[in-house]
């Protein structure tokens, strides 16, 4: 079920009545907000709700062993380990089995020895990525002794099937969102509005920025021979706000809507195109993800903690699991590999002499800001190319200078792209309008009627630019 | 919780009277080119109407011929009665029979899509004639409905866009108005005009699509109907450009096919109706006037040869 969908209009409000109602008995609570998880997840293909039942009883039994053996301490080590390979290998089986494959079946083919190979026609379950991480990390964090093992099967079973974050993230810890699941919640009337606020916001980000950019994207990158430098450049620029508006939009609409049933998640997005350089750029973008790489992979590996050499592999080794995480394509490991390469200046540089950009975001950094758009705009070519031979047409195009002139686009994609920049204008003014905040953004300030006004006219807004069959991009992943 | 519940139901309450007010306040072009449904629908149902060529199809068919030619050659009456493919083929046939008479000779090419997934059942322009009828749609089933529901917003948009483009630039002339047609229903005024170019998904052949065999079950169904009232009806394939033509392989292969399949052959290959980009105006189906004027020395060659048999 997608948000922007006629039957979310309809299951929102039928599951957020249900949930309240039966607010006074926390497992029934519980109980009914798993299962209208798995009425959203199932709506796409029911068949794969066995796949998270799994991982989730996995990761869950996996917890109660780890909590009973942890005075043995390699049975407790043998469980999770067992958990963790089992979990990624089904991730791998679904994700990457054919990428690997055919990857290897090419290599042997260029040495001149031909396979055959048998390809599956694997359908990729939707959220597979995220969850499967959300649980493993709670396995991973009772084997740390961070959280107590969950006793309560119900209320693990809707912290990982809980369907606002379900398919897109943000992931979630279970020192977060478990630990709100085994309390009780409570209707609280401003975290509502509030959520209703970041609901619009995000719809907005998702309707009107995402999806009218990728109108123009999707016709650059199907036909990059025909269009010029100019409508690449445009299309690039677009993409770069298509991905942005279309992921930290959903996860704008997940936290809005998890604020409604009394539930906080944590912030996935933090205005990452006022980034002053790579490193923070990589704190505020898809918070979440790189905090679980962190957590999970960087520092086991040693972090920065083994010498300089030790830290470039490790980086590297993050960011290449990283572009990998994001799909099964060589062009997202090129990805991980340009910002591992983009990021290295940052441990090289003693900690003594780092300049850390602080909190506040001034105009004067305005400089940094746009080199550092500049630079995550062509990581997110190679992002969205079907392939490197594609990425580098696209990228050597861009320099072909004599022949910038106006895009050749016509006069509906003209039309599209205006619309689009006014959009783009939109949220990039009340992004630095909301750049030194901490909670959602204020869009108007103390005046209701203005408040009003506005928000009505972003629902409005969002309506008439509403597309049927838009997905979201990180869907995929 | 009252509280809440108050304020965002007056929030929608407040959202969906605007909404209302902007449907009712913004109607649709008057140029438009949907508009022009309403005549073609009155060119078949005046009343003393003799049996005529009737050309069905979408945009494809609108742009595909010079209808004087095959009046002239085949000393009929001709209406083009092919104006968009959004309509989705189900409401462009069932629009169709219900104007008919004995001894109709209806040649219809439709764009292979409709047999595909749910292009059969509308996009955005089904949307725009629903609202141009004030909601006088006939016979239109769950799909096509929910297609007008999730397309309203399109019809909104597209109409506050046009406002505004008219508002700033009066002057401008675009080929997809409803003063864009002759008296046959053939769209002319690109006919002066030099081919704009298109781009073309990339080469390669794509994967076959979904096959909707719920609407190809009720094409069939709906071709006998109106063969059982004395029309003559011809299955003529779509005239497309040869990168189209390359790239929708999968869904031409099965779509002839399936036709053949059910009796309903189309009356040449479908390989027989590509044509160089230099034939064509805007997009792989939209034929220029070269290639309307092919199209239709083709089509009256074969319908000779098709009466001449019969």
């Amino acid at each position: 079920m997608l948000f922007n969908s006629l039957e979310f209009l309809i299951f929102l409000p039928l599951v957020f009545i249900g949930y309240w109602t039966l607010q006074k008995n926390l497992k029934v609570q519980n109980l009914f907000i798993c299962l209208a998880s798995y009425i959203f997840y199932g709506w796409w293909d029911y068949k794969f709700l066995f796949l998270i039942i799994l991982t989730t009883f996995l990761s869950y039994i996996s917890g109660i062993l780890i909590d009973k053996y942890r005075q043995k301490g390699c049975v407790a080590k043998f469980v999770n380990v067992s958990n963790i390979i089992v979990n990624l290998l089904i991730l791998c089986i679904f994700k990457y089995y054919n990428f690997f494959s055919q990857s290897l079946a090419d290599a042997l083919s260029a040495f001149g020895i031909t396979v055959d190979w048998v390809t599956l026609d694997i359908i990729l379950p939707v959220g597979i990525s995220f969850y499967t991480f959300q649980a493993l990390s709670y396995s991973i964090d009772v084997y740390r002794k961070e959280i107590p093992a969950c006793k309560d099967p119900i209320a693990f079973f809707a912290f990982i099937a809980f369907f606002p974050q379900l398919v897109a993230g943000p992931i979630e810890r279970a020192g977060n969102l478990l630990v709100q699941m085994q309390g009780k919640r409570s209707f609280e009337y401003s975290q509502a509005i509030d959520g209703c606020k970041q609901i619009a916001w995000g719809f907005f980000k998702k309707i009107v920025v995402a999806d009218t950019a990728a109108t123009i994207v999707d016709a650059v990158y199907s036909d990059i021979v025909y269009y010029n430098p100019t409508a690449l450049f445009i299309s690039a620029v677009f993409f770069s706000f298509q991905i942005y508006g279309d992921f930290s939009g959903y996860s704008d609409i997940a936290i809005g809507v998890a604020k409604l049933f009394g539930i906080r998640l944590i912030k996935n997005f933090d205005l990452p195109y006022f980034s002053r350089n790579i490193p923070e750029f990589w704190k505020r973008w898809h918070i979440s993800l790189n905090k679980w790489f962190i957590s999970y992979l960087y520092i086991p590996l040693g972090g920065s903690r083994k010498g300089l050499k030790r830290t470039f592999i490790n980086t590297l080794t993050v960011f290449l699991a990283s572009g990998l995480w994001h799909g099964a394509n060589w062009t997202f490991v090129i990805w991980g590999l340009y910002h591992s390469i983009l990021f290295i200046p940052n441990i090289l540089i003693k900690s003594k002499n780092k300049i850390i950009p602080d909190a506040t975001i001034r105009f004067k950094e305005i400089g940094g800001i746009i080199i550092t758009f500049v630079l995550t705009t062509i990581g997110w070519i190679i992002f969205r190319s079907a392939n490197i031979h594609e990425a580098c047409a696209y990228i050597y195009k861009l320099f072909e200078f004599k022949n910038y002139a106006l895009p050749n686009f016509n006069d509906v994609q003209l039309r599209t792209a205006a619309e689009c920049i006014f959009g783009i204008i939109i949220l990039i003014a009340i992004e630095w309008y909301n750049r030194n905040e901490t909670e959602t953004y204020r869009l108007a300030g103390r005046c209701s009627i203005a408040r009003w006004i506005i928000y009505i006219t972003l629902i409005l807004w969002s309506f008439i630019f509403f597309k049927t069959n838009q997905t979201f991009i990180y869907f995929q992943f | 919780m009252k509280k809440f519940y108050k304020k965002i139901g007056l929030a929608a309450l407040v959202t969906v009277v605007l909404l209302l007010l902007i449907i009712f306040l913004v109607p649709y072009n008057p140029k438009g080119y949907i508009r022009e449904q309403i005549i073609k629908q009155s060119m078949l149902s005046a009343e003393n109407r003799k049996p005529a060529i009737i050309l069905v199809g979408g945009s494809n068919v609108a742009f595909g011929y010079d209808s004087k030619i095959i009046c002239d050659s085949m000393n009929m009456d001709v209406v083009n009665f092919g104006l968009h493919a959004g309509f989705g083929l189900k409401y462009i046939i069932d629009d169709l029979s219900q104007y008919i008479k004995k001894g109709d000779v209806i040649i219809i090419s439709p764009e292979y899509a409709h047999f595909f997934d749910k292009m059969a059942y509308g996009e955005k322009p089904l949307a725009d004639i629903f609202y141009l009828t004030k909601g006088k749609l006939n016979n239109l089933n769950d799909e096509q409905l929910r297609c007008v529901v999730y397309n309203t917003p399109a019809y909104i948009r597209a109409n506050i866009e046009q406002l505004i483009t008219n508002l700033l630039f009066s002057n401008k002339n675009s080929i997809y108005q409803w003063d864009s047609f002759n008296e046959y229903g053939d769209i002319v005024a690109h006919w002066s005009k030099e081919h704009t170019g298109f781009s073309n998904p990339s080469s390669g052949r794509t994967k076959r699509s979904s096959a909707n065999y719920d609407f190809i079950n009720y094409f069939l169904f709906k071709l006998s109907d109106m063969e059982s009232r004395g029309a003559t009806i011809i299955l003529y394939p779509p005239v497309i450009e040869e990168t189209g033509y390359s790239n929708k392989q999968p869904d031409i292969l099965f779509v002839d096919s399936i036709m053949a399949a059910n009796g309903r052959k189309f009356i040449c290959p479908p390989s027989d109706v590509v044509m160089p980009k230099n034939r064509f105006f805007d997009s792989e189906y939209h034929l220029n006037r070269g290639g309307a004027k092919e199209n239709s020395l083709h089509i009256v060659e074969i319908l000779k040869k098709y009466f001449l048999a019969n």
